[in-house]
């Protein structure tokens, strides 16, 4: 009979240097739009943010569904945890966010489902890193 | 749940890391175990033992509070 895989369906490993790479990249790239080393039209300046925020949940995405070069049950659960903190931070900021407007006087841009799927991942990323060189499953 | 992971990797005079390579998980897994971060599954457990030549019972011992 046919063994049903244990793991998740995970991308290579590789994966977390390209994503790591993207990440880098598209840093690089929103600080010199800030500072003014590129020049766009006003118009073009929504789709360049668009662009950066799009590369960003790549980049973190490739680095959170990478394998791990050994990937046994520690990591599994470990990653399963950081998915589950990933999604439960979404939920608390999707609910903060606008009681945020109540506390500052200036308006906070509204919380899009780019910016969502961005605290997501970087929640998952912070947390399964933490339980990566703690030694310990959350 | 306590365990003499270390005693009986003592005994056969292995690494971390050699054992992590016997069992197939990675180094940090044996680390987690020994410092009793994390407790193995079953399947790890029964591999680990297999090594050892000897119980689960023998390295993996319940606390009061388990």
């Amino acid at each position: 009979m046919k063994k049903r895989d244990p793991q998740f369906n995970l991308i290579p490993h590789r994966f977390k240097f390209i994503g790591l790479a993207l990440v880098m990249l598209t840093i690089l790239f929103a600080v010199g739009v800030k500072a003014n080393w590129f020049e766009f039209s006003l118009e073009h300046k929504e789709s360049v943010k668009t662009y950066i925020l799009n590369a960003l949940i790549l980049g973190c995405l490739f680095i959170t569904l990478a394998r791990e070069k050994v990937e046994d049950e520690m990591t599994i659960m470990q990653k399963t945890k950081a998915f589950a903190f990933g999604f439960v931070g979404a939920v608390i900021m999707a609910i903060i966010w606008p009681l945020m407007n109540l506390i500052y006087t200036e308006p906070l841009q509204e919380l899009t489902g780019q910016g969502l799927a961005l605290i997501m991942l970087f929640t998952h990323i912070f947390t399964y890193y933490l339980q990566k060189f703690t030694g310990e499953t959350a | 749940m306590k365990n003499l992971l270390k005693v009986e990797r003592a005994k056969l005079n292995l690494t971390q890391q050699q054992l992590a390579d016997k069992v197939g998980v990675s180094r940090q897994t044996i680390n987690s175990i020994e410092a009793e971060r994390y407790v193995p599954s079953t399947v790890l457990s029964l591999k680990i033992s297999d090594v050892f030549n000897t119980t689960v019972n023998a390295i993996f011992t319940l606390e009061a509070d388990d």
